[in-house]
Parts: C-alpha cells; sequence; structure tokens
C-alpha cells in the first residue's frame, strides 16, 4: 500500500525531528534555547498527531502547546532570570540519570517490538470527528466540565501567587 | 507504524525522565514534565487509531488542557519562589526537608 508507506515516512520523519529536539531541550545550557526547542518537539508531536489521523486534537495541541504554553514558559524565564543560571545548570544525578533513561527506553522499545499487539490494520478513512464530539459532549460530558472548572481555578490560583506580595 | 510510534513514545517519555531528573532549574523540570505528558500523548492516539474508538484522543485532550493548568499554575509558583527565595536551583529549594 503506497498511502501506508507515505504515512510511515512521514511518521518516521517527524519522529526524528522531535526527538532530536526533545533532546537538544535536555541537554543546552541555555534556557531560552531549551524552550525553543521544546516548541518545535510539541509541533512535531502536533504533526505526529496528524497522521495518526487525530487531526482536531494535533490542532489544539498546536493552538495551545505551540501557542499559549511556549509563550508562557518564555515569559516564565525572562522574569526569573538570575545571576549565575548558567553556570552550575546538571545537578550530580546526570550520569545515574542518563543510566536510568537510557535502560527505561531500551526495556520500553524492547518490549513494544515483542508483543503481540494484535490489532490489526487502522481503519482507512481515519477518525470520525462528528463520532469524536458526541462522545465529548455526551458520555464525557461531566469530565469536560471539570476540565474546565480545573482550568478556571488554575487561572485564579497563578493570579493569586504571581500578583505582587506586600508582605516582603 | 504501531511499533514505530509507541517506541518514539516510549523514548520520548525517558529524555523526559532524563531531564526531570538531570536539571536543576525548576523550569526546565516542568519542561520536561511536558515532554513525558507528551510522550503519554502519543501512546493515547496512537491507541484511539487502530482501536477505532475516540476515546483515546478524548484522553489527550483532557490531558492537553491538565498539563496546560499545570503550566500555569506552576509558573505562577515559581515566581513567587523567585521573589521569596532568589532561587529557582531545585537542590538549594529543601525548606520542606528534614
Amino acid at each position: 500500500m503506497p498511502a501506508l508507506d507515505g504515512q510511515l515516512i512521514a511518521l518516521s520523519v517527524f519522529s526524528v525531528i522531535a526527538l532530536g529536539a526533545a533532546l537538544m531541550v535536555v541537554n543546552l545550557r541555555n534556557i531560552v534555547h531549551c524552550a525553543y526547542f521544546l516548541a518545535l518537539t510539541l509541533i512535531s508531536t502536533a504533526a505526529i498527531y496528524i497522521i495518526l489521523s487525530a487531526d482536531f486534537v494535533g490542532i489544539a495541541q498546536i493552538l495551545i502547546y505551540g501557542g499559549a504554553v511556549t509563550v508562557l514558559l518564555v515569559f516564565a524565564i525572562m522574569l526569573t532570570r538570575l545571576p549565575g543560571d548558567e553556570e552550575a545548570v546538571y545537578n550530580t544525578w546526570r550520569p545515574f540519570a542518563a543510566f536510568l533513561a537510557a535502560g527505561i527506553s531500551i526495556m520500553l522499545v524492547t518490549l513494544v517490538y515483542k508483543t503481540p499487539w494484535g490489532l490489526g490494520q487502522p481503519a482507512a478513512k481515519g477518525m470520525d470527528l462528528q463520532l469524536f464530539s458526541e462522545m465529548l459532549f455526551g458520555k464525557y460530558l461531566v469530565p469536560f466540565e471539570a476540565i474546565s472548572l480545573v482550568l478556571l481555578a488554575a487561572m485564579v490560583g497563578a493570579i493569586y501567587l504571581a500578583k505582587k506580595g506586600d508582605e516582603d | 507504524m504501531l511499533e514505530l510510534s509507541l517506541a518514539v513514545s516510549a523514548v520520548l517519555f525517558s529524555i523526559g525522565i532524563f531531564g526531570l531528573l538531570s536539571r536543576r532549574n525548576a523550569i526546565m523540570v516542568l519542561m520536561s514534565l511536558e515532554l513525558m505528558l507528551n510522550a503519554a500523548n502519543i501512546n493515547f492516539i496512537t491507541f484511539s487509531l487502530y482501536r477505532s474508538s475516540p476515546e483515546g484522543q478524548l484522553f489527550a485532550l483532557f490531558v492537553i488542557a491538565v498539563a496546560a493548568a499545570e503550566v500555569g499554575l506552576g509558573l505562577g509558583i515559581l515566581l513567587r519562589l523567585v521573589k521569596l527565595r532568589k532561587t529557582l536551583n531545585l537542590d538549594e529549594l529543601d525548606i520542606l526537608k528534614w
């Protein structure tokens, strides 16, 4: 199937971009560069979602992560710049952390390739957005409303925490 | 394609763990957390596609919303912390340690 091969190539390309940018995020010393590479990772992840025919989630990812979260992170980084930030970027656990992360990734990848998934091929036409929205506003209406309450509470809490305090 | 996207998600998750454990700056720890949440989302969406059920995408959407709330609140706390303690180094923020 040539169409599926195109999907596979696109998925590989965006996976390489996402993983490379993620490696830059955790290894660069300048934290502003880290934030920009995080944006690149998040946008390539959105591309991966779209390739896996989750169009709506991909667009939401670009809007929320690529836009809002990245801008928020860059603002926070610029507001919290301290002298001597870039001298001791890593803590003493770094070799152990690298060992642990490599071990976990090797274990999980081996597990993924050894498991007989038995799920077959995905439906050719992809995901039905109407079914998605009916489920979101039907079966999952209560979690949806709960999420909006969570967002409201987080917004109020963030404003309260970040506003100028006069006690010190 | 199933194995490839699951493997990408696993590697992204491990990179997130590495960043979480190895960085000193609290904002970097939040960013590594975002990487790990995205890895979980890739898994949700892959299984949603292969099981032909939109529930995986719904949960990915919920994860995105909760992560946005978490970033907003976390950065608010960090701004406060910089004002009070003049540091974001997690090795020095040990006031709760006994």
